[in-house]
């Protein structure tokens, strides 16, 4: 499957991809607001250095932690116990924000991208699976029949429950929250991504390209190809997600 | 078929007074007995154990599950100890790959796996990847399984507080077509399939075409332009003209069912439109979020082996601006091979899946 385009824009870039031109350093997207998270905000930023010339795609988004919005269930709190389901939460639940439910649900990348570039072609949105990238190339090539496929991971874990469940599972501090764009047409010439034909060793991002207290959730698919490319790697095999999937694919510059 | 309602009063310190619980005995797995696991994932755990699955194929799994971050549990934990990485190994089945695994451990599911979340279209849109899968030769076999669970104090809140909900204490509230009808009564509930690329002895039915769209409109209402709408359907229609019935989205909200019924005639032509009856399960089931859609897959496929249709209950007033045949409150016979089963999903999802009696020509 051929690769046309790639680019990311983190808070946070990894050392193994400073020098790389695609690679864009953002502290705060711009389109981040009360209505946007701040997840689909950086998924906006990456996908608006994609050029598609005015074609429209099929949209598929890997979408980790949107951001948080506990802070809005805040307000509906008991005061004296602490507890949100105390007593009386059937009137204090009128204080919780209503674009909570927008901000919290995670096709609201999916939706925001449609929205701020007016595609209204296919859309597969995941969420939540380290190795979806590998998984969804079949689909990705399925709909490579009839348009470009653009894939938009994207996450932005940096605040409070969400950056403490990284920090459990990681044991790593530094969070890396951005966005990623791939891609996809018949006569990309950047490279050549697929499954490997058979089982073999495979370079894991989140281990052996970045730094050892940087964890980039669901973005480590995107930034390979991305290290990959900067280094203009001949060929590269990568493992996505947690032991013992062993989800791989391979990248290649041919 | 019968035409009973799901909906009942709700007997929790809940801002609203009806939902339509599900009232099926739920296994937690033994294993799983100690820790905190949302109902989210257990409905889910429930679809994927009452499937009568071959031992021997890899299957590959999909599930169409949002994510559990407003499960009351988890968030009762998270807003006492937010600051406390130490603290979140307590509810870890409520987010990222854990919840995949989890099920995949259950039903047996050992190729690739994907969860999918496009809103009130999660289960028919986690279809289509898995049939993508089969075309593809990715996999032979696929379990797809679809769970949500909102009917809980906190959820219905959320939703009350977009005013999505209809606010009544009527249990004839859920009313999808209906003059009087105020917003969707919240349901829950899962359901499980497998798809195979395989012979099969027994085969309940075919997935014969599908079509996505977006909206590109709000996040929360329908768009006046129904071109997007009107592809994911066509792409899923193809050329069959053999329609038994369409399952509606219906979710009983102002805004959808008029847009709706202006899709079928505009999809149809005017003519055509009248002479297909429209089915809105949500009358009885509430609307079960993400898992509506694969919900009333499953229920086609049984409709189109029956050759019977299940109705829309509580259509008791005409609206003029909804004036299709609804199937209105009693079960009839329909001919025809194929059934069109749609969902308009927040965010503007639209996801169009033709299933059919028979294997397509």
């Amino acid at each position: 499957m051929r690769l046309a385009a790639a680019t990311a824009v983190l808070n946070d870039v990894p050392a193994a991809l400073r020098e790389n031109p695609e690679v864009h350093s953002i502290e705060r997207p711009a389109t981040f607001s009360q209505t946007v998270s701040e997840a689909a905000a950086f998924a906006i930023e990456a996908a608006q250095l994609v050029d598609l010339d005015g074609r429209e795609p099929a949209l598929f988004c890997i979408t980790g932690t949107v951001g948080s919005s506990l802070h809005f269930f805040d307000k509906a709190r008991e005061p004296s116990s602490g507890r949100l389901l105390a007593p009386g939460f059937a009137r204090r639940s009128r204080r919780v924000h209503p674009f909570t439910v927008l901000l919290a649900l995670q096709n609201q990348v999916a939706a925001e991208l449609s929205l701020h570039f007016d595609w209204k072609g296919p859309c597969s949105s995941s969420i939540d699976s380290a190795a979806a990238f590998v998984d969804l190339l079949p689909n990705i090539e399925s709909s490579l029949e009839q348009r470009p496929a653009l894939v938009v991971m994207s996450s932005a874990a940096g605040r409070s429950e969400d950056r403490s469940w990284v920090v459990y599972q990681s044991q790593r501090q530094r969070i890396v929250s951005g966005a990623v764009a791939l891609l996809f047409e018949p006569n990309g010439r950047l490279g050549d991504v697929r499954h490997p034909t058979a089982p073999g060793s495979a370079l894991r991002p989140d281990q052996d390209l970045f730094e050892d207290d940087l964890v980039a959730p669901q973005l480590e698919a995107g930034l390979a190809i991305l290290w990959s490319m900067g280094r203009g790697l001949e060929r590269a095999r990568f493992e996505i997600g947690p032991a013992p999937r062993h989800a791989q694919f391979e990248w290649s510059r041919e | 078929m019968q035409g009973r309602s799901a909906v009942v009063r709700l007997s929790l310190d809940a801002p609203i007074a009806v939902g339509a619980p599900l009232t099926t005995e739920i296994r937690v797995p033994e294993q799983l007995s100690d820790v905190a696991l949302p109902r989210g994932l257990l409905l889910a755990l429930e679809a994927g154990r009452r499937l009568d699955l071959d031992d021997g194929p890899v299957y590959g799994l999909v599930v169409g599950l949002s994510n559990l971050r407003a499960d009351p549990t988890y968030l009762e934990h998270v807003l006492a100890h937010r600051d406390e990485p130490d603290a979140m190994g307590a509810v870890e089945y409520f987010r990222d790959d854990r919840v995949l695994d989890l099920v995949a451990s259950q039903v047996g599911a050992s190729g690739p796996r994907i969860r999918i979340d496009s809103a009130c279209a999660s289960g028919s849109d986690a279809l289509i990847v898995a049939c993508q899968w089969i075309e593809q030769g990715y996999c032979e076999d696929v379990v797809v399984i679809a769970a949500a669970s909102m009917l809980d104090p906190v959820g219905l809140a959320l939703f009350r507080n977009i005013q999505a909900l209809n606010e009544e204490d009527d249990l004839g509230a859920s009313r999808p077509f209906d003059r009087r009808r105020r917003g969707f009564v919240m349901g829950e509930g899962a359901a499980g399939l497998w798809l195979s690329a395989r012979q099969h002895e027994t085969v309940r039915g075919w997935v014969c075409g599908y079509g996505q769209s977006m909206n590109a409109f709000k996040l929360t209402d329908m768009p006046s332009d129904l071109g997007a709408m009107e592809n994911a359907c066509r792409s899923a229609l193809g050329e069959v003209e053999d329609l038994a019935f369409i399952s509606a989205h219906g979710t009983s909200t102002l805004t959808n069912d008029v847009t709706e019924t202006r899709l079928y005639k505009s999809l149809l032509g005017k003519e055509r439109a009248y002479e297909v009856p429209v089915s809105a399960l949500k009358s009885m089931s509430g609307h079960c979020l993400g898992a509506s859609s694969l919900i009333e897959i499953v229920v086609s496929l049984e409709a189109l082996h029956a050759g019977r249709v299940s109705p829309t209950i509580n259509l008791l007033e005409p609206d003029s601006e909804c004036d299709l045949d609804y199937v209105a409150n009693q079960a009839r016979s329909v001919r025809g091979n194929f059934a069109l089963s749609n969902a308009f999903a927040f965010g503007g999802h639209n996801s169009s899946i033709l299933l059919g009696r028979e294997a397509p020509g």
